[in-house]
């Protein structure tokens, strides 16, 4: 069976309810060992956005290069798309739910409307204090969480692309820094990261050794030497 | 800002990123927000938490990028720092650096690094 195609039913009814500017928000790099967790908000205009959107899906259902082509279309048509990321080191030092929320919270800060009702998918956000509805597979069935989840995809995506430029021995522009046999064996014979989320990296077959070392990089310990003027990395 | 310079600016950011963290340090931020505007890395070097401000140019021909950092700048750094500082609830010390990037066409990207910049 084909999956649904997303709707603004959820929307339709916040903005009877007497919402304006109703976000969806999704996440995308919660299950990844490397790299960070990525959240965008998608706040469509009161009304519907239209025909522009109706290729929008969950981001999952979608090939590289029409999440790309829907990115834009979404820009276009939304009244406020931002996208809010948190770090590794943080991802370890928070917990992955507690920093998908954080990067939530800051796409919503980085939306210039005033937010009245989010929609979520399948967890509430707790930190906010604003009324929301969390649906159950909103990625599928709520437009403006599949467009969320398209513009987070591509932020990402294109970042992990870049990271991949630059360190050239893992594969980052192609597993995007999920756990994939090529990145375990990557990091069994490169050792790990900063980009690494510790929490996961023995769990993707590092020695205890690079554990180890990625602790030290993260405590308090030394300070090395700063960087100089000469080559980038 | 155009398409073209604030890639540069983003993919600067990463290349110095990377080089701190190499370098030992823990980047806890990157883009971080707040109403006084945006701070490009926040990270530890140690026990201190730094602010990192990456000037990045492709040409000296309008100034190098350190010279880029002018009065309104450090002062606009300095009301960062504070809300950083405020936000995360950090009680240890700190300081904020700047680290240019100069790229000449398809060369190396050559990084120099000024630490405490705002005392400079």
């Amino acid at each position: 069976m084909a999956p649904p195609v997303p709707t603004l039913e959820a929307e339709r009814e916040a903005w009877s309810a007497g919402a304006r500017f109703v976000a969806g928000l999704d996440e995308v790099g919660r299950g990844a060992i490397a790299g960070p967790v990525v959240a965008a908000a998608v706040v469509l205009p009161c009304g519907g956005p239209g025909d522009p959107l109706a290729d929008v899906r969950d981001s999952k259902l979608l090939d590289a290069a029409a999440r790309c082509r829907l990115a834009e279309v979404v820009a276009e048509a939304a009244v406020g798309v931002a996208v809010g990321r948190v770090e590794p080191a943080l991802v370890d030092a928070l917990g992955i739910a507690r920093a998908t929320e954080l990067a939530m919270m800051r796409a919503l800060a980085g939306l210039a409307v005033p937010v009245d009702f989010l929609l979520l998918d399948a967890f509430p956000l707790r930190l906010s204090p604003l009324p929301q509805r969390a649906i159950v597979r909103g990625d599928r069935h709520v437009l403006s969480i599949a467009a969320a989840s398209v513009v987070a995809k591509v932020h990402r995506d294109a970042e992990m692309i870049a990271l991949g430029a630059r360190l050239p021995d893992y594969g980052f522009d192609r597993h995007k820094g999920y756990g994939t046999a090529e990145h375990h064996a990557a990091v069994r014979r490169h050792g790990v990261t900063a980009h690494h989320r510790l929490s996961w990296v023995s769990a993707c077959g590092a020695s205890a050794c690079d554990t180890a070392r990625l602790a030290l990089l993260r405590g308090p310990g030394r300070s090395l030497d700063p960087v100089r003027g000469g080559e980038a990395p | 800002v155009r398409a073209g310079r604030r890639e540069l600016g983003r993919e600067a950011e990463a290349l110095v990123a990377d080089a701190l963290a190499d370098a030992g340090w823990i980047v806890l931020e990157r883009n971080w927000r707040s109403i006084v505007g945006e701070v490009d890395i926040v990270a530890r070097e140690g026990d201190v938490l730094v602010l990192v401000e990456v000037r990045s140019k492709s040409t000296v021909r309008f100034g190098t990028p350190e010279e880029s950092v002018g009065p309104a700048k450090r002062a606009r750094l300095a009301a960062l720092a504070e809300a950083y500082v405020q936000q995360s609830g950090w009680d240890g010390p700190f300081r904020v650096d700047v680290v240019a990037v100069r790229r000449d066409g398809a060369g190396p990207a050559r990084l120099t690094h000024y630490r405490d910049a705002l005392l400079a």
